[in-house]
């Protein structure tokens, strides 16, 4: 099945030419973000100066201790700081020669024994639910499972290339969904590369479009759209992987393949690197001045100079950021000032940014006053922060329309509780 | 490895790509849309008599100095959608009004359509229409239209340029034309499609009728507000025979005051969609 995502636009970049192969680079640190948990007050299990092994447990979430964040290397303990409301906000290892924490004898085949696995291993955390894209409660069920395995543009060669070299491991993985949910198991992918599963439950379902067509948010909306009685889960096609390896080995898969973005020298490179590794070690000129690092993809990216949990793609920007658009008008505009922000003109570009269903002007207008009921009745459930990024970026408003959008569903997922 | 390569050059035509879009801000509209009025006002400059240059001065003199007061006031930055409001006006108004009634007209409809309202985008009715509407109501029998094939043209050129930057809705403006002949065709005035020079209505179209912040606001609302103003311009039209200027501001006027309802019910059905859908 092929779904032909229409609403969304490219944005241009460096171009990556699909036959290059991974580069692997070791890292000197890595870190744990507390950006990438918002909703865990975390019980730390360790403090700074602590020798950590791969797969050791970290932190526990103080309201659902069975839900455990894992350390991704081994080392020691740098620098553990704390954020707003007590919350993390990194916690960062120097890296040294992996020891593994050994889970081979907690492999079984029940359900009840996987979640055990999954949630002590740390993995448990690669999912996130839809509606309010959170760690899912250690007894949720979902009404289905979905592996975004697309990636947004240059990138998105790089899943099928990963998903050939570690087939094994994502059938494996494949597998243990199934088992967390009695039903489909979606595995969204790109065009050209055509998975074969020979299980009536995994459903292959290819993406062709531009930017959203990557998003997992795009993917629910079009195959089982989520609403406040029916929840599902998303996970990364990496982190399967890394399920289907821990089954396999009995030990935490820390690594990651990620596409790096330098938009100061302009060029786009995959890296096979660690989980959470510092971006200071991707950049090729370490002296070149200008630009920040960001983890995430070039849209809906976040500054970090650290790789984020859910992230496959980091890039560097440049400070003084142009229109990413290109053509006639695009380069005028950039030679004048922008103006200040203002209010929303409900201009026809910003319909594009959400799918069909979902209208953008009004949901901006409840978003904008907190009118919860509304933005629910308009489809908000359905959105994360990512989806929204897109029309933040050409937005008049330059209003950050996915904090409001989090403030929404805060506020619904209160009301749920 | 080839058939992968060959993936990348064929994503990016496979099925509708729209084009990619710009981050707009107030004064990349107002310069795009200052850019689309350019054609229309120097064919109509060129063939207007020499004083009446001294009433587009007087106009863009009216609006800046009521936003220039208004920005001092409030201690805000200064907006430069009072240069469209004064081209627009100019171009309909210019004709028939005297230079203190054009100055009273168009204060009234910058002050009370846009600036207590707060400018550009919390408005919900073009500056325009209102200052129009004033007009023709306080003035009465004097407006007259501009003429010309080539007026129409660069008017048409304006839309494309709006059309381009997708500041302007294609939805608005099928829906209106699909309005308009459709108006035409149930009351048996099909004559008038041949017959009347359509400048004025193309450039209304344009610039009044598909203003986004006059317009409805979602994709179906936008048909809909496009073909209710088609229909009841067409209806004006034919009731008031020569009138083409009343007949559109009117009509634009009615219609930007039911486009929040228009939106909201496509919203209600929206919603009750999604509520089927569980």
């Amino acid at each position: 099945m092929v779904i032909n995502v229409r609403h969304g636009w490219n944005v241009s970049g460096p171009q990556f030419a699909a036959a290059k192969a991974a580069t692997a680079r070791s890292v000197r640190m890595v870190a744990v973000l507390g950006a990438d948990y918002p909703n865990i007050r975390p019980r730390f299990q360790v403090v700074q100066g602590d020798h950590v092994r791969t797969g050791q447990i970290l932190f526990q979430d103080r309201r659902r201790p069975a839900v455990a964040i894992t350390s991704p290397a081994t080392g020691v303990v740098r620098e553990l700081s704390i954020g707003r409301r007590r919350m993390l906000d990194r916690l960062v290892i120097e890296v040294a020669e992996d020891e593994f924490v050994s889970f081979a004898s907690e492999i079984g085949h029940d359900e009840q024994m996987l979640r055990r696995l999954l949630l002590r291993s740390g993995a448990w955390a690669s999912f996130r639910t839809r509606p309010f894209s959170r760690i899912p409660s250690p007894d949720d069920t979902a009404a289905a499972i979905f592996v975004t395995a697309t990636e947004p543009e240059p990138f998105q060669d790089i899943p099928q290339a990963f998903a050939e070299t570690h087939e094994e491991q994502l059938h494996l993985g494949l597998n243990a969904l199934m088992q967390l949910t009695e039903g489909p198991v979606f595995f969204c992918h790109n065009e050209s590369f055509r998975p074969h599963f020979h299980k009536e439950r995994i459903r292959a379902c290819a993406f062709a479009g531009p930017y959203p067509a990557a998003l997992p948010g795009t993917h629910i909306h079009h195959l089982m759209p989520v609403s406040s009685s029916r929840t599902v889960w998303h996970i990364g096609y990496q982190d399967v992987v890394a399920i289907g390896s821990l089954l396999h080995s009995g030990r935490m898969w820390p690594h990651r393949v990620i596409g790096f973005t330098d938009n100061v020298s302009g060029v786009s490179n995959a890296f096979n690197v660690r989980a959470g590794c510092s971006l200071h070690d991707l950049v090729e000129d370490q002296n070149g001045s200008g630009g920040y690092l960001a983890s995430g993809d070039v849209v809906a990216g976040r500054k970090s100079e650290f790789l984020g949990r859910y992230h496959y793609q980091a890039f560097r920007g440049r400070l003084n950021r142009t229109d990413p658009a290109s053509g006639i008008l695009a380069s005028l505009f950039n030679r004048f000032p922008a103006a200040p922000p203002g209010a929303v003109v409900p201009l026809e570009s910003l319909d594009n940014a959400l799918p069909a269903d979902i209208p953008v002007i009004p949901l901006i207008r409840a978003l904008a006053c907190n009118d919860v009921e509304t933005a629910e009745q308009l489809g908000c459930l359905e959105l994360a922060e990512d989806d929204v990024a897109l029309l933040s970026s050409i937005c008049p408003s330059r209003a950050d329309h996915a904090s409001l959008l989090r403030l929404a569903l805060e506020e619904l997922e209160s009301k749920r509780r | 490895m080839r058939a992968r390569l060959s993936y990348s050059a064929h994503s990016r035509w496979h099925g509708f790509v729209p084009p990619p879009s710009l981050r707009w801000d107030h004064w990349r509209i107002t310069f795009a849309t200052a850019m689309a009025l350019l054609p229309v006002s120097t064919v109509y400059l060129v063939e207007a008599p020499i004083y009446h240059v001294a009433g587009l001065l007087l106009a863009l003199a009216v609006c800046f100095a009521w936003h220039a007061l208004f920005a001092f006031s409030r201690k805000q930055a200064m907006q430069w959608q009072w240069i469209i409001t004064a081209l627009t006006f100019y171009l309909l108004a210019a004709d028939g009004l005297s230079l203190w009634q054009q100055s009273i007209a168009l204060s009234l409809g910058v002050v009370f359509a846009d600036l207590i309202f707060g400018g550009l985008g919390r408005t919900f009715l073009n500056p325009t229409v209102v200052a129009l509407a004033f007009a023709i109501y306080s003035f009465p029998n004097t407006l007259t239209a501009p003429q010309g094939v080539f007026f129409a043209l660069a008017a048409v050129a304006g839309g494309v340029l709006l059309l381009y930057c997708r500041i302007a809705s294609w939805r608005v403006l099928t829906g209106f034309s699909a309005g308009c002949l459709l108006g035409l065709v149930a009351i048996g005035r099909t004559d008038f499609i041949l017959v009347q020079p359509l400048g004025v209505v193309v450039f209304a179209a344009v610039f009044l009728v598909a203003d986004p912040v006059a317009a409805a606001s979602t994709p179906t609302g936008r048909w809909a507000y496009g073909l209710f103003v088609g229909i009841i311009t067409a209806l004006l039209l034919s009731a008031g025979g020569e009138k083409q200027v009343q007949a559109i501001v009117f009509a634009t006027l009615l219609g930007s005051v039911f486009a929040p309802l228009i939106d909201q019910v496509v919203c209600r059905l929206l919603a009750r969609r999604r509520r089927w859908r569980g």
